[in-house]
This record gives C-alpha cells, structure tokens and sequence, in this order.
C-alpha cells in the first residue's frame, strides 16, 4: 500500500523531477566534469585535469574580477544591509506620517526591470548632465566621473542596488513586526532609549531575518551579471569586471567552456563556504 | 477514484516523456532545414542587422527567392552579430540544429570559428557553382581561408577614415584641404582645434584616440604598422615597438587632459545614430569612423560641412590604409543544405544586388566585377563622390588588411583594450603589460612554428 503510493507519488511529480535531472542535475554534473577539460563546444573535450584550476589562480583579470565581486559583497552588502535596516526601522515607525505611503515608495524601485534600471541609472549617473551631479552642482560640489571613473564606477553600482533593495526592505518590515512589543515596553520601563531598544532588542530579535538577507544578497552578489554587462561592460580598466561577466566572456566569446565550468565551480565553493561561516557564526551570536 | 488517480499519475508521466521526446526530435520541430514541398529546399539564414539594411535584405531574399523557385529563405534577426558574441551560433551548431548560412559583421569572431573547426569548408561548393576567385579585390584571400581552406566569403567591407569637421577647421586657422597626414600632425591639429574654458572645463577636444572607431584595438595598431599575429608562423606579436608607441601616444592624450576629464566629457557622448553624437554637435573636431557613419551625418547632422582623410599614421607605419570591417558569410558545419546556402550567398554579393545597401552606407562591394546601380559612379564608371572616392583608394590598397586572423582575436582585442585602460588611467608601462598578454595567447595558440 504504502509502496504504491510512493510510486504514484513519484509519477505524479515525474515532471518535476524529470525536469530536474535533464535541465538541472545533469547540467551541473556536466559542467564538473567540462571544468576537467578543454573544450570549446566543437569537438569532444580533451581532458587536462586540474590545469584550469591551476590558471586561474594565475590569471590576473580572474583575480581583479574575484576581487571586484569580493569588493560588492564586502563594502556594498554592509552598507546595503545597514541602510536596509535602518530605512525598515524607521518605516516601522508609526510615529511617522504617511507611512504606507513611503513603504511604497520604497519598494516601488523593485518593480522595475534590470535591464531599465540600468539604462536608468546611466542617465543618473552621468558625469555632465546626469541628476545626481547636477544636484551637486547646485551645491557647489563637482561630481565624480561615476561609471566613467575607476575609482568610482564600484560604488556606483552600490548605489544602484541600494535603491533597488525594495524586497529586503519589505523582509526586514515583516521581521520587524514580529518582534513583541512588550520587550519595547520592558526596555522603556528600564529607562532604555531609542538607540539601546535598537542595538540591545530590534537588531538581536532580527538576526535570523539579516542572517537569510545576507546570504541571499551574497549569493545575488556572486552571479550579479546584467547591470555591468549593459552599463559598462566591465570597464573602465576592469573596475567593474565582476565574476559572473568574465566566466561569461570566457565561455561565450572565448569559448573556453572548461575554463568557465571551472570559475562556475569555484564560485559554487566560494558562496558554500561563505554561507556556511555566516550560518556557523550567526549561530555562536544567538541569544540565550 | 484510486484507478483513476493512477490514471492521471501515469498519464502525467507519459505527458512529461512525450514532451521530451518531441523537444528532443532531432529535425522533426526543428524549422531550421525542413524540406517542404517536393524539390524545395528551406534554408535557415541568420542577419545580424535592422533598420534600413534588414529592409534591403528582405527585398534581396525575395528577389532572389523568385529567381529560385526551389529555394526558401527562412532569414531570422540574431544581433548583435548573427549569434556569435553571445553563444548563440556555437550552441546551435554544437547541438546539430545550426542555420544553414549565417552574416555577420565581426569577420575577426567569424574567423575563429573557422579556426576551431565551426565551420564548413566551402571550396568545394564553390567549384560546383562555378565561383570565379579573381573577381574578388585580392586583399580578402587572407580572411577568406584558414589553412588553406576557405571558409569565409565576403560580402562587403567597411574601411576606416578620418572623418573632421570643415568649419571648425577654418575657425582654428587650419585648411580643411590639409587633413593631417602623419600623427605629430594630428596631435599638433588637435591641440589647436581643443578649446578649453578659463574654469579647466573641456569644451571641445580636436581629437580622442579612442572614442568611436578608435576604441577598436586593431584600428590604430594596424595604422601603427603592428603584425599582432601571422598565421602562417602562429606567432604573436603584441610587443612590438609598434605597440608599445601606439600605447604611449594615446596615454599622451590621457597625461595632458585628464583621463577622468576626459572620460567625464566622452560619457555625455550619444551614439552614432543619435543626434547627439560629439561630431555632430562639435564637441570632438575630428574623429575615427567607417564609410557607414557618412548615412549617419546625412540623417543625424546634415549641416556638419565635414570631409574625409585616411588616417594619419606614423613614420614606419601603414600610411593610407584600413583594417577592413568586413561582412562575411559562413556556413556552420552540420548545415543541412550547404550549397543552396553558398549560392545565395554569392548571388547576393554581386555589386549590382547591394547596389542599393552601397548607396545607403557607401561600403565596398568585394565582389567588383559589376558596379551597375551604384550612385557614386557616372556612366564611365569613375567615381565621382570624393568620399566614395577615398573609400575606394583604402579599400584597393595593397597595405590594406584584416588583423588579429586567430581563434582568440576577442580575447586579444578585449586584452589590448584592458592595456589601453591602465596607461590612460594608471599611465601605466604598457611595454610589460603587452609582454604578459603576448605569452598568455601564445600559450593559448600553441608554440609558433618556426
């Protein structure tokens, strides 16, 4: 009985795991074995073992693009995650007027789509005409060169992706709800002000919520490809060469498809390791 | 009830397998190569292009689908370059569904798939049709072939000029029937022709090395005399004193204006088929581009009093003279119907078919053995447009080429652009940068023969 539901069980869901197989596990152990070899899509492969690996790690435009990623996740995730934060704290705030309407606001950014984004915030960002300098023109400040300046082009895309955090924010809001306000009302009769409920209450009570933020906006990070490809292309002088776009320059216009399974594999133990350290340390800071 | 929710369970099983099997059915869905009516053959053609040339296109398949009654054309739109930069192209012929002719407009990418074994060879098609060789200008034979082979076959090309601004010439104290001839000319043109404001803003740049055409790497290493790569010896030469000039003379703009100036100006910059692209509105005097961007400046700019020069070049250099950007055909290997493709293909090269595609973009046939409908001809058949004219002198040039004829050309062009950035923004030493990019491709190419 038991058997013969598991097997119309399993016929009922045979599309998904049908699916699964040929267009997920198969893909995957494919590339495994492609990142082995030398193959460019034409012929059959000719195994090398583990040469690509080893290039890689001598390849300088692979490390500037593992540290231009590694430059998102570290200064832009923080900084995103803290104004994330924050900008959820303060509309959770019913002290403040309008507040459904500013929630809006703030997610409205993440209806859009990346590619508009994009095109977007080239015209934000332009050095000349663009709004941002012009507004600091108004105050006397001579703009950046934005996207057209190494220096700057990283920070750029930071902001970008700030404005378009609507979701986090959205899950931070939900989070935040869900924090009893009886620990506020203890706090106050202790005397706690407003920082000390923030930093001793919200931020504790909300870490499993920045802990799931975090790791999916690494691993958004990790594959981020779309905006670089249309805004910049990777430049200028490989600022914003982020690893999702040279694994795709090397496999689809080098057509070095080992050499691209073989950064597809490194970046899957890079965000694996990463998601595993964040679990392993959130864990240690649970309270009590 | 529990027979029938069986029922359903196997059915939706028996759903997902016959799915499956029909997406995998070799050539039953595929509409690339499906023979229709008896004696008709379809063919499956890809074009990189929109706008004007897609509505020539489509006029030249009809016609010649009428001509060939046995023939259809199946024409798909695959930007950015019929399929190749983005994968496209590769992953149909690696899982045998390719088209059977594709166009595309970055002979460089088309040659790699030649060299990695992508393409069909085409020399004995071309005997069946009875393809005459020297009706070709003989510059393309290089492109054409890979190890003996041919591969590729030309459409029409594309050269380099520069182009500069008439009046703003005049307003520098410059004659406009002097155009610059050698690069300590240009750079001594441009300076006079910059004009920045007492505040340090720049207001007009004579000259960018490296906006529009220039942004190409093969463009000015070619002028510059470099052999980035020789086919018949597989080696590199990226280093060359060539090279390192070429580098040192472009971050020579960058040290004297500020790159991020610069570049904060460029960013304002539209594109050629936008009407605010710096040469229209005069805010770059002189600048780098194809024959093509002369439709621009009729559309976009047609009060810019402009003229054309080929471009200067250095002493040792390769004075008057163009790297061709060239439109070629390929037939990708696995192609159903090679020679139906291959005789569109020549059909449609004909001076007299692209006559109208020439008369919009004044590119050059390859094929010249009719000039017939071509505007800038009168009756004698001498040219009578001064642009066409210099067009035509770079395009026949003996010392007119195709660079970078290797199956890791974008790898080198995307290397090179990457060196350029260092010494404009870093004023990096490009002698060792291009050392490293050198080993790096010839690694990647094999040891060069000796």
């Amino acid at each position: 009985m038991n058997k013969r539901s598991l097997r119309t069980g399993l016929l009922f869901i045979s599309p998904w795991i049908v699916g699964f197989v040929v267009f997920t596990a198969y893909p995957v152990f494919a590339s495994l074995y492609y990142s082995l070899t030398d193959y460019s899509m034409i012929g059959t492969p000719r195994f090398v073992g583990l040469q690509n690996y080893v290039n890689l790690f001598s390849d300088k435009v692979f490390l500037t693009s593992l540290a231009n990623t590694l430059y998102m996740v570290v200064i832009g995730l923080s900084f995103i995650t803290v104004s994330t934060v924050t900008i959820a704290i303060l509309l959770n705030n019913r002290r403040i007027k309008g507040l459904s309407f500013f929630r809006v606001v703030f997610f409205l950014p993440t209806l859009v789509p990346t590619v508009v984004l994009s095109v977007l915030w080239i015209w934000i960002l332009e050095p000349d005409t663009g709004l941002i300098n012009s507004i600091l023109h108004l105050f006397g400040i001579p703009g950046p060169g934005w996207l057209a300046s190494p220096a700057w082009a990283k920070p750029s895309f930071i902001l970008m992706a700030l404005w378009g955090a609507g979701n986090m924010i959205i899950i931070y809001l939900a989070g935040l709800q869900d924090i009893s306000p009886a620990l506020y009302e203890a706090a106050s009769l202790d005397g706690a002000n407003a920082w000390q409920k923030a930093v001793h209450i919200t931020v504790p009570m909300l870490r499993p919520v920045i802990v799931f933020n975090v790791i999916t906006g690494l691993i958004g990070t990790f594959q981020s490809f779309a905006e670089a490809f249309i805004m910049t292309n990777g430049g200028p002088n490989n600022a914003t060469l982020f690893y999702s776009l040279y694994l795709y320059e090397n496999a689809f216009q080098y057509f070095k498809i080992g050499y691209a399974s073989a950064m597809a594999w490194i970046l899957l133990i890079i965000v694996l390791g990463c998601t595993v350290l964040l679990l392993k340390f959130s864990h240690q800071l649970r309270p009590e | 009830m529990r027979l029938n929710r069986k029922l359903s369970a196997v059915g939706m099983a028996a759903l997902t397998l016959g799915a499956i099997a029909v997406g995998c059915g070799q050539g039953a869905t595929s509409p690339a190569s499906s023979s229709g009516h008896q004696g008709t053959v379809q063919i499956t053609y890809w074009y990189p292009w929109g706008g004007d040339s897609e509505k020539w296109d489509k006029w030249r398949i009809a016609k010649f689908q009428k001509e060939n009654k046995n023939i259809k054309i199946n024409a798909v739109y695959v930007p950015p370059d019929g399929g190749i930069s983005n994968g496209k192209l590769l992953a149909a012929i690696a899982g045998h569904n390719p088209p059977d002719l594709v166009i595309t407009n970055d002979p460089q990418a088309g040659y790699a798939l030649a060299a990695k074994g992508a393409l069909e060879p085409l020399d004995s098609y071309l005997k069946q049709l009875h393809f005459n060789e020297a009706d070709l200008i003989p510059s393309f034979q290089s492109l054409m072939k890979y190890d003996g082979q041919t591969y590729l076959f030309p459409e029409d090309t594309n050269v380099e000029m520069l182009y500069y601004n008439v009046d703003l010439f005049k307003q520098a104290g410059l004659d406009p029937n002097k155009p610059p001839r050698t690069i300590a000319e240009l750079d001594a043109d441009a300076e006079k022709l910059t004009k920045i404001s007492s505040s340090g803003t720049i207001q007009r740049m004579g000259f960018i090395p490296w906006i529009d055409d220039g942004d190409n790497p093969f463009v000015w290493s070619w002028t510059f005399g470099a052999n980035l790569y020789n086919p018949k010896t597989n080696r590199m030469d990226l280093d060359s004193t060539q090279m390192v000039d070429m580098m040192n003379w472009m971050g020579s703009y960058a040290k004297k204006y500020n790159p991020e100036k610069l570049k904060s100006f460029t960013s304002g910059f539209g594109g050629a088929f936008t009407p605010d692209h710096p040469f229209f509105t005069g805010k770059v005097a002189m600048t780098v581009s194809g024959n093509w961007f002369s439709n621009a400046l009729r559309i976009y700019a047609p009060n810019v009093h402009y003229k054309v020069a080929p471009l200067p070049a250095p002493p040792g250099g390769r004075a008057d003279s163009t790297i061709f950007g060239t439109n070629v055909f390929m037939i990708p290997k696995g192609a159903k119907h090679p020679l139906e493709a291959l005789k569109f293909a020549i059909w449609g090269s004909q001076g007299n078919i692209l006559a109208s595609d020439i008369n919009t973009w004044r590119s050059v046939a390859v094929n010249q053995s009719s000039t017939k409908g071509i505007k800038f001809y009168n009756s004698n058949g001498q040219i009578t447009d001064p642009i066409y004219k210099t067009v035509m002198k770079l395009a026949e040039s003996p010392k007119s080429g195709t660079p970078a004829l290797t199956s890791v050309a974008s790898e080198m062009s995307n290397g090179l652009t990457s060196i350029r950035d260092k010494v404009i923004y870093n004023h990096a030493d490009p002698g060792p940068l291009l050392k490293a990019l050198q080993d790096k491709l010839q690694s990647e190419v094999g040891p060069p023969k000796s």
